[in-house]
């Protein structure tokens, strides 16, 4: 059988497309970068949303993004049993999408962070994501934003159960120290901190890699093989951006 | 046709960083007796209607779906006819 399909969405203004690819292609899945303006092809099992800033995040980070076809596609991709990761400004679509609830918003106090923090898995979920995290486990990834400040109205007993990951020093304001979001199927992530650039030895850190390693050894055990050749002959001259793996990070 | 000038504000009671890092800027500047209350947004726009109750009408349904997320942010409008 060959690897599942992994579509990483590319939005004009992506930056972190090429790294999560990557990740993706390490865990063992075959991923491939996929125009935002485009519904996701039929065959794929995961769908990426990257970090960057999605149309300059005007307005509202994330808000533009969440119009796109390929977002506007998630709801039937999680319907039929796939995954997906939002991670960083991916996480803020996937909000803005309603796909997860609350809000992130300027981070408090005030401005860009970019470091490394500790996250801690503090809930007992059968999720895809976690499957290869024990309970109680520190993970060490870097942050990259400006807008990660989780909010949701109910306050943090409202998202509790949905919150996987916490922040052993909240670095943005989030409620809780949030800084991961399940939502009810606990097959769609949204995740400031970035996993993809903590997926290998060099990087600093491969704690990140346990979260695609996870959801990689989930399709196997869930998914059924397909009956013909993908429905979407996916073309990779068709993104209207050229992904980036320079300049800022976030 | 309308004018409307679309405001949109964090909600009484939310953090506003943004606020708070301008009013830092504004007292190190020597102007302490000024108080920022809020950073928010402002969208121009033109509508083809025949009242300003439509315009306003449309702009509300632009908020709700899309332009104000009401779990940080209220909004107000200001219509106006074009001559």
């Amino acid at each position: 059988m060959s690897d599942p399909r992994a579509s990483v969405i590319v939005f004009p203004g992506s930056n972190g497309d090429r790294d999560l690819l990557e990740a993706l292609g390490t865990a063992g899945f075959d991923p491939f970068l996929h125009p935002s303006h485009r519904p996701l092809p039929d065959d794929t099992a995961l769908a990426g949303l990257p970090g960057g800033f999605s149309f300059g995040d005007y307005w509202r980070a994330g808000m533009l993004a969440s119009q796109e076809p390929a977002v506007r596609s998630l709801a039937g991709l999680v319907d039929a049993g796939g995954l997906v990761i939002g991670i960083c400004n991916g996480f803020q679509i996937l909000v803005e999408a309603g796909l997860l609830p609350g809000a992130l918003s300027y981070n408090d106090p005030a401005g860009f962070r970019h470091r490394w923090v500790i996250v801690r898995y503090a809930l007992e979920t059968n999720s895809p994501w976690f499957r290869d995290i024990p309970k109680g486990a520190t993970l060490h990834l870097p942050i990259a934003h400006g807008e990660g400040s989780y909010f949701h109205p109910g306050g943090f007993d409202a998202v509790r159960a949905q919150a996987p990951l916490l922040y052993e020093e909240n670095p943005n304001g989030s409620v809780g120290d949030v800084a991961a979001l399940l939502d009810g199927t606990g097959r769609v992530l949204g995740i400031m901190p970035h996993p993809e650039r903590a997926s290998d030895p060099d990087l600093g850190s491969e704690d990140g890699s346990m979260l695609f390693s996870g959801a990689r050894s989930w399709v196997d055990s869930h998914s059924k093989p397909l009956d013909g050749p993908p429905t979407t002959v996916h073309d990779p001259n068709d993104l209207r951006v050229t992904p980036s793996i320079t300049g800022g990070l976030p | 046709m309308f004018r409307v000038e679309l405001a949109v504000r964090p909600r009484p009671g939310v953090k506003d960083p943004q606020a708070e890092a301008v009013q830092e800027s504004l007292t190190r500047l020597g102007h302490g007796g000024v108080n920022v209350d809020a950073v928010g947004r402002l969208l121009s726009l033109t509508i083809e209607c025949d009242t300003a109750e439509e315009a306003e009408r449309i702009t509300a349904g632009l908020c709700d779906q899309l332009l104000v997320n009401p779990s940080l942010e209220t909004y107000s409008v200001s219509v106006g006819e074009v001559a």
